[in-house]
């Protein structure tokens, strides 16, 4: 059969010819893909080990981890995806052309703490010392943005030596653009910073902006100038730690609100800290029930606070006995100690406390006490978590340095902060209630949405003894016994004014209550307040006295 | 007055070899506690000092032996004063 062996002939040829026409309808074979799965192996290696071997051991031996390590302490086990690991920087001048700079510096990415998602960065010391590049800049806003789309808390771990002085003005945009967001996503959703390393210069505004700012001790520095500059300008010498560590920062400049003994602590604290709040301004805060009875009493209370107003005590052991589990979270706990603040709950609704702290500093407002609340009630506002105050104040600390320091705007900022919010707002009165600070505590004056007062409260435009010296000065002057009769007068205005009832009778204290009932009417007050609506004008923003 | 720029001390002046336990506020001294030579531990109340209508008990921040009392009862002092100085115990001890 000549003719089948032609045809066969002719497509042998015709399939050969084609083969030899066409080579890229060749099959890829095997190992080229292997090749380059290969190179994507490699690459991903090269970038996941940061700065290299030595730069990892070097910040391990500074008893710091490294950008990675921060993340899987910190986030759920397996729940990190990291964004833009491929990302590079352009810069070409002074030798940038020829520097490669794995993951720009930076670790960014989304995961879960406690199974609730997060958005994050982590600066890597290991390259480049984590100095802040365009791209670098970039890659940050990139998980900012997705932050803010996605409507989840934004966490950002310092750690850089500052500005990529290389890229110039570049790296100044990069600093900008954090900047702007920060600002933008203020009080939609929250924002925490945790200093582990260095964050100098310009770079420390991004966690100032933000909420919340962990420090750990020894590792933590924190400064606008650092030593060098500072001996040269003003002669002072002064180590990094003293000028910018944690204890700097968290007992007097009040920059930030946590001093932790390891990165391990500050990791446990700040989800402990998110456990309180919501991932965005249009969420509620969780119901978390610690399984504590709504209706207990505690009668021990009543022992707390003395009955002597001179004697001074523990806020934070009232606050103890009336919340749930006794669990509370205090803010900022050195700074400005004459004010308390922080988180706790109450039949598992989660709320933000300020008390007055007799125990330091007579409880008095000051310029710090003032702008430390005023800043935490705004924040609670902002977050839907309703304000439970404790008020014991025996008015604002006089004095040049108070006077010149301006405690007449930074006291402002407290009324106005209490005035604005909007969240359910609870006021206890639990001994001295004067003046103007006991306007500023929450009053039924600035919209508290229940006043509570125990017997022990005494609310007055001042104590008796005052009062007492001034209403009836001719009397005691003119006396034979001025002695007597002073006290004759502190004891009349003790009587008449300096208790509860006063108030009460005018409705500015709903509610003269037993110590031991304050926890059982606090929780009856949040749920019959948790619905509460109430609107401001329509304005762009207010102008609170900054 | 002080001088703009030089804020006066609120908190204890720490150094490895001395505590000096500072005036938080301006007051009255109502009641010394401690004796030169007593041993205190970090927050012992040292004395009292009366100011904003209260009797604030004023605290060591740290372990040591009282070196010294710079004030007496009844003094009137100034926030930043000087009130005690303590010799911290070495770690160990």
């Amino acid at each position: 059969m000549p003719i089948f062996k032609r045809i066969k002939e002719t497509l042998e040829r015709v399939k050969k010819e084609v083969v030899k026409r066409l080579p890229e309808v060749e099959v890829i074979p095997k190992d080229i893909m292997a090749q380059k799965m290969e190179e994507l192996k490699k690459k991903r290696e090269k970038i996941l080990s940061g700065g290299g071997k030595e730069r990892v051991e070097a910040q391990h031996k500074k008893g710091k981890l490294t950008a990675r390590e921060r993340i899987n302490l910190l986030l759920d086990e397996g729940s990190f995806e990291e964004t833009d690991i491929f990302v590079e920087h352009r810069a070409k001048e002074l030798g940038m052309d020829e520097k490669e700079l794995p993951g720009e510096g930076v670790v960014t990415g989304y995961g879960r703490i406690d199974g609730r998602r997060v958005c994050l960065f982590a600066q890597d010391f290991t390259v480049a010392g984590g100095s802040l590049g365009e791209m670098h800049a970039a890659k940050i806003c990139k998980v900012m943005d997705l932050a803010m789309k996605m409507g989840v808390p934004l966490i950002g771990i310092n750690d850089s030596g500052g500005a990529r002085i290389q890229e110039g003005v570049d790296s100044l945009k990069g600093y900008g653009d954090i900047f702007y967001r920060n600002t933008i996503a203020s009080g939609v959703i929250p924002q925490i910073s945790v200093i582990l390393g260095p964050c100098a210069g310009g770079a420390v505004y991004s966690p100032a902006i933000t909420d919340f700012t962990f420090m750990v001790k020894g590792i933590s520095k924190m400064f606008i100038t650092g030593p060098d500059v500072i001996k040269t300008v003003t002669g002072e010498s002064v180590t990094q730690e003293e000028l910018g560590g944690a204890m700097a920062h968290n007992q007097l400049s009040g920059v930030a609100h946590f001093a932790c003994e390891s990165e391990e602590e500050a990791s446990n604290l700040l989800r402990k800290l998110l456990s309180y709040i919501p991932s965005n301004n249009l969420e509620e805060p969780a119901i978390v029930d610690l399984g504590d009875d709504p209706n207990r009493m505690d009668e021990t209370l009543a022992n707390l606070v003395p009955t002597n107003p001179k004697k001074p005590y523990d806020v934070r052991d009232v606050i103890e006995k009336v919340v749930d589990g006794g669990e509370f979270f205090e803010i900022q706990s050195y700074f400005a100690p004459n004010i308390v603040i922080g988180f706790a709950r109450l039949n598992g609704y989660s709320i933000g406390i300020v008390a007055n702290q007799p125990k330091v500093l007579a409880g008095v407002l000051d310029v710090n006490s003032s702008d430390k609340a005023a800043r935490f009630v705004r924040f609670c506002d902002s977050f839907n978590i309703p304000l439970v105050t404790f008020a014991d104040v025996p008015g604002y600390l006089p004095g040049t340095e108070q006077e010149h320091g301006g405690v007449i705007r930074h006291g402002a900022k407290l009324l106005y902060a209490y005035s604005e919010a909007t969240v359910p707002k609870l006021t206890v009165i639990l001994r001295k209630a004067y003046g103007g600070a006991y306007i500023g505590m929450c009053s039924r004056h600035l919209g508290a949405d229940a006043v509570y007062a125990w017997p022990t409260a005494e609310i007055a435009v001042m104590g008796p003894q005052g009062a007492a010296e001034i209403i009836y000065k001719k009397e005691i002057a003119s006396s034979k016994r001025p002695q007597e009769v002073l006290a004759e007068k502190v004891q009349e205005y003790t009587e008449k004014f300096a208790n509860p009832y006063v108030a009460a009778r005018r409705g500015y204290v709903d509610k003269v209550i037993e110590p031991y009932e304050t926890r059982p009417q606090l929780i009856k007050a949040l749920e019959m307040f948790s619905s509460k609506g109430e609107s401001r004008p329509q304005k762009k923003h207010g102008n609170i006295p900054l | 007055m002080q001088m703009a720029g030089f804020p006066i001390p609120k908190v204890p002046i720490i150094t490895s070899h001395q505590i000096i336990v500072i005036a938080p506020i301006t007051g009255v001294i109502m009641e010394i506690k401690k004796k030169v030579g007593n041993r205190v531990k970090a927050g012992d109340t040292l004395l009292i000092l009366e100011a904003m209508k209260m009797e604030n008990e004023i605290v060591t921040p740290g372990s040591g032996v009282v070196e010294e009392i710079r004030v007496k009862k009844d003094q009137k002092v100034k926030t930043g004063a000087h009130l005690v100085v303590i010799t911290p115990l070495k770690v160990g001890k």
